[in-house]
C-alpha cells in the first residue's frame, strides 16, 4: 500500500488518501474502514438518461464518487472489497443519497474520512505501508491420505486455495491395486491444484507437510511427472519445496508447520510465525503457571488495571466491530497496555493462529507477575451451560 | 485411567508404603481402575459399577441380566421363602419408592415379596424390575395372545432360513469374493445375521412369546431406550414419553398387535432369529487388532501365524523369501504377508491396517494388523474400533522394550487407546525373546513393568495373560515351545491357545442397523462397495439403508460382521469414510454440535475453549473445536468441582461441547456405545477420550429425515403411478403460482384479478387432473378452487403436509391402506382433510361463488388477454 495524502486533525478527525497495490492490501483496507466511515473512490456507474423524446439510454459512466460506507464485504478468495453506502457528496451523475456500492480497485487510490482516528487505525496504516516488510509469500500444501489443503501464507492471511477430498480404497488382501491407483489419482489432483494455484515467481517457499511418508511420495511422484511431461516450472523450482512433518492434514495442522525448526531456518520471521509462536507461549504459561495467563475481556481488563501484562495477543476481528464503542473499548485497552510498557500483539484472523485466538474469546494476556485472585473469580458464568442454552435456542 | 500417567514421576516406594504386598494386593484385582475411569472403558461384562450409573441412566449390565434370567426362572419355586437383607435406610427408602412405582402398572396382582426380591435384584432400577416381572412366564396375559404371532414369526425364521440356507453354501464353498462381490474377502464365513452373541440369551426372548416388545429388546444395556424407540416408532408419535417406567406398560399394551406389523419390528425379531440359528451352527466370530510400538513385530507375529495356520501357500512365500532377500530385508518376509502395498516393502512399516483371518478350534478369528508408527495413529484407531480383542505386541530386545515403553513409545498410547475404544481382554506377546535367549529373567522383567501399567490403564489382570513368543521363529505361536531353553521354565499355553480363549462379547442384534463406512472402493459388478463394521443391528439383500449425513437413500445388501455392502443409487463421489449407513427407519442422529464427558491424557498444552482438535469416531477423522468448557468434573465422583473452568491440565475430567465445521453422526453414549465414543487428538498425540452425552440435531438434515421418514414408508408403486415428472411439474406450477399471487395482491384488490391467475391455472393445466377439453371451465376452475380449498384445510390441519398436494396426499394413503399398511394419525389427519376438501369441492360445485360485481368488464392483464379470451366469454355467459 502506498500512502498519498494524509491529512489528521488534532481532534482525531481527517482524511487519508492510499493506493493499494497487492492482493493484501485489501485485507488491511478492510480492517482501517468500518461502518460510519466516508470512501472517496473512482468507480463505474450505469446512467440512464432521459432525452427530450422520452426515449432512455443508459451507459456507463467513469466517476468519482463519496459514500458513507453502510455495508463492507471483503471476499477472503478473490480478495475483493466491496464498500455499499449513500452518496455523500454531489455529482454530476449520482444524486445526494443514492446508494452505490464501490469496489475498491488495486492501484487506484482511494480516500478515506474517519470521524476519528485511533491508535489501531494509525498503526494499520503504517503497518500496511511499512516498505521494510519482505513479502514472504509462502505456499503450502498440507495433506494426508486423501485429503489435502493448498494454501498461501501471506504476511496477514492463510488463504487456503484449494482443498481435495478424496476417498482412497484401503489397502485389502490381494487387492493393492485399487489402493495404489487411488493414491495415484490424489497426487494427481493434488499436483494439478498446485500448478494451478501457486505462483512460483512470486512465492518463495513450497512447503509440503504430511503426516508418514506421504509427502515423499508425493514429491517423487512430482518431479516423476514433471520430468516425464517436462514441465519446467517445477523442474527449475525444485529448491524451494521444502517438506515438513505435520500431524494431520487439516488445516490446523500449519500451526505446527510453522514451528517446525526447518521452516523456522528457511524462511525470515514472518507475521504468521510470530503469531503462533505467541500464542503457543501463552499456552505453555496457562500450563505452567495458570495464574500468569488469562483470556476473556474481564479477566484481562483487571490484569490491565494491575498493570500487570506483559504480551496482549487480541484478534483484529475485535476492531472490525460495528459498535464504535466497544472498539474504542478494545482501543482504550491496547493503548493502556502499550502505556504500561506492554507488548501488543494484533493477530490476524485470517491465520490458523487468529482462528484460534478469536475462538478464544479474541483477547488474552501473558502477565507479567501472577495474578492468583483474578483466577477465583468466576466471571464466566453469565451464559450457564453452553449446550442448554443453545438447545433453548433452537 | 489417566492417572497412570503421573506413574512416571511418581515414587514407587511411597505409593506402595500402606499396601503389605505390591503386587498380589486382592483388592486391587476388584478395584483395578478407578471408577471414574471406568465411565470411560467401555466394559462389557464387568458388573455394574454403582458410579457409573451416576452419570449415565439407565446402565444395566449384560451379565446381570441373564442372572436375572435364570433367577427369575427359578422364583418360582422359592418365592416364599425370599427374606429381605437387611437394608441401610436409604436403601430401604429406595425399595419403598421402586415398589410403588412398580405397583402402579403391575397392580396388586403380584406379591409383595416377589417384588421386593425382583428390585433387589434390579439394583432399585424399575424399568429392569417391570422388565423381569412381566417377562416371568405364569403371568396370566399370557393366555389371550393368539398364537398367531407365533406363527408368523415361526415362517419368518423359515423364510429366513432358506435365505441364509442360500447364502451360505454360495459364501462357504466359493470363498470367492468376485463371484459375489458383496462377500468380504477377508471374512469368508460371513452370514446373514449381524452378529452374535450366546445363544442362551436368545433363548430367553423366543421362550416367552407373550411380551412381544421384550422379545425385541436383547439384554442390552439400555433395554428401556430402545424399546421406548420402538414404540415411538411404531405408533409413530412425535413425542417420546421421557419416563422410564412408562414404558414397559405402554408397549406391553399397544405393541402386542401392531409389534408383528411394522417391518421393523420384523426385522428385530428377524435378527435375532437368524443370529441365533448362525450362533448355534457356526463358530464364533472375533476380531483381535495387534498392536505395540513399531517394529515390535507385530507384522511379522500374524504373518508367521497365518503361515503356520496354512492360510499363506507354500508358493506365495517363497516367492516373498526370494523378493525381500533381494531388497535385503529377509526378516521381513512374514510381514509382507500382511503388507501389501510397495511402499510398506520398501520401507519395512505397516501403514494402513491389514486385515485377514484364522479359524481356531471354537472360533473364527479376524486379524486386525495395525500400524506401530507414530503418525499412522488414525489409522490404528479405526481398525482398533472394530476390535472385541486385543493382542499387545512388545519387543524383548534390551533398550527396545524400553524405548517402546517410555514416554517416547507408542506402547502406552496403543495400549490406552485400545482400552478407551472397549477393548477389556488383552493377550501380551513378549516378542523378539530369541534375541536374549529365552532369559526368564527378562519375560518377568518385562510382564513386571507391563503388569502395574495396565493395571492402571484399567485391564484387570484376570483378563491379560502374557505369553513369551517369536515372531521370526515361530516359537511358541501354534504349538508349545519346541526349543529347550524356553520349555524348560515356560508351562502356560501358547499364543493361539490364548486367542481361542478369549471370550467373545455379546453383540447388540436387535437396535437399529448402524454401519461406520471404513473403506469406499470399486466392487467388481455394478455401483461400487462400502465396507465396515455392522455396529448394530443387521442388514439384508435388498434393505434400504440411509447414508448419513448426507440423507441419501440408495438401496443396498448383505451382511455379516465386517461387511462389504454394493451400494446403489448414489455417487461414489459422494461418499466418504466416516459416513454410517443406518436404518432409515431408525436414522442415526446427525450433529454438528456434541456435549462430551472427557478424559485429558497427559498433555503439555492446556485445553482452553477454541482449542482445535482431531475427532476420532469409529472410521471418521474430522477437524474439530472444543467450543465450550462447560464443567470440571471429579475424577472419580463425577461431581462438579468448577463450571466453566478456564482451561482443562492434564489429567483431569471434564464436560465440553466440541463442535464440527461439517455435520457428522454420533450416537449418544448411552443409546449406541460404540457411536458415541470419541477420541481427540492434537498435535500427534491423544489428548482425550470421551463419551457423548448430547448432540444437538442438525436442523436442516432433520428435517430431511423426516421427509425421508416418509418417503422411505411410501412403497414404491406409489410412486411409480404418480409418476416423478408429474410431482416435479406440479411443485414448479404451485411455486410459480405462489409468485404470481403475490404479484397478484399487490396490483389490486378485488376478486376479478384473482380470477385472472386461476383461469390461465386452469387453461395450461397439466395441473388439474380433472381438467379436460369436454368440461366446461367453469366446472374446471370449481375443481381448481376445491383442491386449493383442501390445501388451505390439511395446512391448518396438519403442518407436515404442506409438501404434498391433497391428491398425492389421499392416493398415498388409499395405497398404504391398500398394501396393508398400518393407517396412522397423520393418515387419519390427511383423510380428514381430503374428506373436507371433497365437501368444499362438491359445494362449490352446487353453488358456484360469483363476484358481485361480475356485471363490470374484467379486466386481465394485457399479456395474457388473448390467451383468456375464449375462457371469458364462457365466464360472463356462467354469471
Amino acid at each position: 500500500m502506498k500512502l498519498v495524502h494524509k491529512n489528521i486533525e488534532k481532534d482525531g478527525g481527517g482524511s487519508v488518501v492510499l493506493i493499494p497495490e497487492e492482493s493484501e492490501d485489501m485485507w488491511h483496507a478492510y480492517n482501517l474502514i468500518s461502518e460510519g466511515d466516508n470512501v472517496r473512490a473512482s468507480t463505474i456507474r450505469k446512467v440512464q438518461t432521459e432525452s427530450a423524446t422520452g426515449s432512455s439510454t443508459s451507459n456507463r459512466v467513469r466517476t468519482v464518487l463519496k459514500i458513507a460506507v453502510e455495508n463492507i464485504d471483503f471476499d477472503t478468495q478473490a480478495c475483493v472489497l466491496r464498500l455499499k453506502g449513500r452518496n455523500v457528496e454531489e455529482n454530476q451523475y449520482v444524486k445526494m443519497g443514492a446508494y452505490h456500492t464501490l469496489d475498491l480497485e488495486q492501484n487506484r487510490k482511494f480516500t478515506l474520512f474517519k470521524p476519528e482516528w485511533d491508535s489501531v487505525a494509525i498503526e494499520r496504516v503504517e503497518m500496511a505501508c511499512d516498505p521494510t516488510q519482505v513479502n514472504a509469500d509462502v505456499a503450502a500444501v498440507i495433506m494426508q491420505e486423501g485429503l489435502a489443503h493448498i494454501c498461501l501464507i501471506t504476511a496477514s492471511m492463510t488463504l487456503v486455495r484449494m482443498k481435495i477430498d478424496q476417498a482412497i480404497p484401503r489397502k485389502r488382501k490381494g487387492n493393492v491395486k485399487q489402493h495404489e491407483k487411488g493414491l495415484q489419482r490424489f497426487f494427481e489432483s493434488v499436483m494439478q491444484g498446485l500448478l494451478r494455484h501457486v505462483n512460483f515467481d512470486v512465492v518463495k517457499c513450497v512447503l509440503i507437510a504430511s503426516p508418514g511418508f506421504i509427502r515423499d511420495e508425493f514429491f517423487q511422484y512430482m518431479l516423476a511427472e514433471a520430468v516425464k511431461a517436462d514441465s519446467k516450472v517445477l523442474l527449475e523450482n525444485k529448491s524451494k519445496f521444502l517438506l515438513v512433518h505435520s500431524s494431520s492434514g487439516f488445516k490446523h495442522s500449519l500451526k505446527e508447520v510453522l514451528m517446525d525448526q526447518s521452516v523456522i531456518a528457511k524462511m525470515s520471521e514472518t507475521k504468521a510465525m510470530g503469531e503462533v509462536r505467541a500464542l503457543e507461549t501463552f499456552y505453555t504459561t496457562l500450563q505452567t503457571e495458570p495464574a500468569k495467563a488469562f483470556y476473556g475481556l474481564k479477566h484481562v481488563q483487571e490484569a490491565n488495571r494491575a498493570q500487570a501484562i506483559e504480551t496482549l495477543l487480541i484478534s483484529d476481528v475485535l476492531f472490525r466491530c460495528n459498535d464504535v464503542n466497544e472498539r474504542k473499548l478494545y482501543v482504550a485497552l491496547v493503548d493502556s497496555v502499550r502505556e504500561s510498557g506492554g507488548d501488543v500483539k494484533i493477530f490476524s484472523s485470517m491465520h490458523v493462529s487468529g482462528e484460534q485466538l478469536g475462538q478464544l474469546t479474541g483477547v488474552a494476556a501473558i502477565l507479567r507477575f501472577p495474578l492468583p485472585d483474578l483466577e477465583d473469580e468466576d466471571d464466566l458464568s453469565d451464559d450457564e451451560n453452553g449446550m442448554d442454552t443453545d438447545e433453548k435456542n433452537s | 485411567m489417566s492417572r497412570h500417567r503421573i506413574v512416571r514421576s511418581m515414587n514407587y516406594s511411597d505409593e506402595y508404603d500402606g499396601y503389605d504386598d505390591v503386587y498380589g494386593h486382592s483388592v486391587e484385582d476388584d478395584y483395578s481402575m478407578s471408577p471414574s475411569d471406568a465411565a470411560f472403558m467401555y466394559d462389557r461384562d464387568s458388573r455394574q459399577p454403582a458410579q457409573f450409573s451416576a452419570f449415565l441412566t439407565t446402565e444395566d449390565d449384560i451379565l446381570e441380566e441373564e442372572e436375572d434370567e435364570t433367577a427369575v426362572g427359578g422364583s418360582g419355586g422359592r418365592k416364599d421363602s425370599f427374606v429381605k437383607p437387611p437394608l441401610s435406610d436409604v436403601d430401604e427408602a429406595r425399595l419403598r419408592s421402586c415398589r410403588d412405582e412398580v405397583q402402579s402398572v403391575v397392580g396388586d396382582s403380584l406379591p409383595d415379596s416377589t417384588l421386593d426380591e425382583t428390585i433387589l435384584r434390579c439394583d432399585f432400577d424399575v424399568a429392569r424390575t417391570l422388565d423381569a416381572l412381566l417377562q416371568s412366564p405364569p403371568t396370566k396375559s399370557a393366555v389371550d395372545k393368539p398364537p398367531a404371532n407365533l406363527e408368523t414369526s415361526v415362517s419368518k425364521t423359515k423364510s429366513a432360513a432358506k435365505h441364509e440356507g442360500k447364502d451360505v453354501p454360495a459364501i462357504v464353498t466359493g470363498l470367492k469374493p468376485e463371484e459375489n462381490s458383496v462377500v468380504s474377502t477377508a471374512s469368508p464365513s460371513i452370514k446373514v445375521a449381524a452378529i452374535q452373541s450366546k445363544s442362551s440369551t436368545v433363548v430367553k426372548g423366543f421362550d416367552v412369546p407373550t411380551s412381544s416388545n421384550k422379545t425385541i429388546g436383547t439384554p442390552s444395556s439400555n433395554k428401556a431406550d430402545v424399546c421406548n424407540l420402538k414404540t415411538g416408532e411404531t405408533s409413530r408419535s412425535l413425542s417420546q414419553s421421557p419416563e422410564p417406567e412408562r414404558k414397559p406398560q405402554s408397549s406391553a399394551v399397544s405393541d402386542k398387535d401392531t409389534v408383528q406389523k411394522t417391518p421393523h419390528s420384523n426385522r428385530s425379531l428377524k435378527a435375532e432369529e437368524e443370529w441365533k440359528k448362525r450362533c448355534s451352527n457356526a463358530k464364533e466370530q472375533l476380531h483381535m487388532v495387534t498392536i505395540g510400538h513399531v517394529d515390535a513385530g507385530k507384522s511379522t507375529l500374524m504373518g508367521h501365524l497365518l503361515y503356520r495356520l496354512g492360510h499363506v501357500n507354500q508358493k506365495t512365500m517363497h516367492k516373498y523369501e526370494q523378493e525381500s532377500k533381494k531388497m535385503g530385508k529377509q526378516s521381513f518376509v512374514y510381514a509382507w504377508i500382511l503388507d501389501e502395498t510397495g511402499e510398506e516393502r520398501s520401507r519395512g512399516i505397516t501403514m494402513d491396517v491389514g486385515q485377514s483371518q484364522i479359524e481356531t478350534k471354537s472360533k473364527w478369528v479376524t486379524l486386525l494388523d495395525a500400524p506401530g508408527h507414530k503418525d499412522f495413529i488414525p489409522n490404528m484407531i479405526t481398525g482398533a474400533a472394530q476390535a472385541d480383542v486385543a493382542l499387545l505386541v512388545v519387543d524383548a530386545t534390551r533398550g527396545e522394550f524400553e524405548t517402546g515403553f517410555e514416554s517416547g513409545g507408542q506402547t502406552r498410547e496403543h495400549a490406552l487407546l485400545v482400552r478407551s475404544l472397549g477393548v477389556n481382554q488383552l493377550c501380551v506377546a513378549v516378542n523378539k525373546l530369541d534375541t536374549v535367549s529365552w532369559s526368564e529373567e527378562r519375560f518377568k522383567e518385562v510382564v513386571g513393568k507391563l503388569q502395574s501399567f495396565l493395571k492402571q490403564a484399567g485391564f484387570r489382570d484376570s483378563d491379560v495373560t502374557y505369553v513369551p513368543c517369536s515372531g521370526l521363529t515361530g516359537e511358541n505361536l501354534t504349538s508349545p515351545p519346541t526349543s529347550p531353553q524356553l520349555a524348560s521354565w515356560y508351562t502356560g499355553p501358547c499364543l493361539l491357545d490364548v486367542i481361542d480363549k478369549f471370550k467373545c462379547p455379546e453383540r447388540p442384534v436387535s437396535k437399529p442397523f448402524r454401519l461406520s463406512i471404513n473403506d469406499i472402493f470399486k466392487g467388481t459388478g455394478s455401483g461400487f462397495c462400502v465396507s465396515g463394521r455392522v455396529e448394530t443391528g443387521m442388514v439384508q439383500q435388498g434393505d434400504k439403508l440411509l447414508v448419513q449425513p448426507l440423507n441419501e437413500t440408495p438401496t443396498s445388501a448383505f451382511a455379516g460382521d465386517y461387511v462389504n455392502v454394493t451400494i446403489a443409487n448414489i455417487d461414489q463421489q459422494n461418499m466418504a469414510v466416516g459416513y454410517i449407513l443406518s436404518d432409515p427407519c431408525q436414522p442415526a442422529p446427525v450433529t454438528c454440535k456434541m456435549e462430551a464427558r472427557i478424559v485429558i491424557f497427559n498433555i503439555t498444552v492446556p485445553i482452553t475453549s477454541g482449542f482445535p482438535v482431531v475427532l476420532h469416531q469409529q472410521s471418521l477423522v474430522e477437524p474439530a473445536v472444543i467450543v465450550k468448557l462447560v464443567a470440571q468434573l471429579h475424577k472419580s465422583s463425577g461431581e462438579v468441582i468448577k463450571r466453566r473452568p478456564r482451561c482443562l491440565l492434564r489429567n483431569t475430567t471434564a464436560l465440553v461441547v466440541i463442535e464440527t465445521s461439517r455435520p457428522v453422526c454420533v450416537e449418544l453414549y448411552r443409546n449406541i456405545k460404540e457411536l458415541g465414543r470419541l477420541m481427540l487428538r492434537s498435535a500427534g498425540t491423544t489428548i482425550a477420550a470421551g463419551l457423548v452425552t448430547k448432540a444437538r440435531e442438525y436442523h436442516e438434515v432433520v428435517q430431511g429425515n423426516e421427509e425421508r421418514r416418509r418417503l422411505a414408508r411410501r412403497s414404491e408403486e406409489v410412486k411409480r403411478r404418480r409418476g416423478s415428472r408429474y410431482s416435479g411439474r406440479r411443485r414448479e406450477e404451485k411455486s410459480r403460482k405462489d409468485e404470481e399471487r403475490q404479484k397478484e395482491g399487490r396490483a389490486g384488490e378485488d376478486g376479478r384479478i384473482k380470477r385472472s391467475y386461476l383461469l390461465p391455472q386452469v387453461e395450461q393445466n397439466g395441473i388439474c387432473p380433472f381438467q379436460s377439453e369436454t368440461l366446461s371451465p367453469k366446472y374446471c376452475l370449481s375443481v381448481q378452487l376445491g383442491i386449493d380449498l383442501a390445501e388451505a384445510a390439511l395446512t391448518l390441519l396438519s403442518p407436515t403436509t404442506i409438501e404434498m398436494t391433497p391428491l398425492e396426499d389421499f392416493m398415498y394413503l388409499l395405497n398404504s391402506v391398500l398394501l396393508g399398511e398400518e393407517p396412522t394419525v397423520e393418515d387419519f389427519i390427511l383423510l380428514v382433510g381430503t374428506l373436507v376438501a371433497f365437501v368444499a369441492f362438491v359445494l362449490w360445485c352446487c353453488f358456484p361463488i360469483v363476484p358481485k360485481e361480475a356485471n363490470a368488464p374484467l379486466q386481465y392483464d394485457t399479456r395474457n388477454y388473448n390467451q383468456y379470451k375464449k375462457l371469458d366469454n364462457s365466464y360472463e355467459a356462467v354469471s
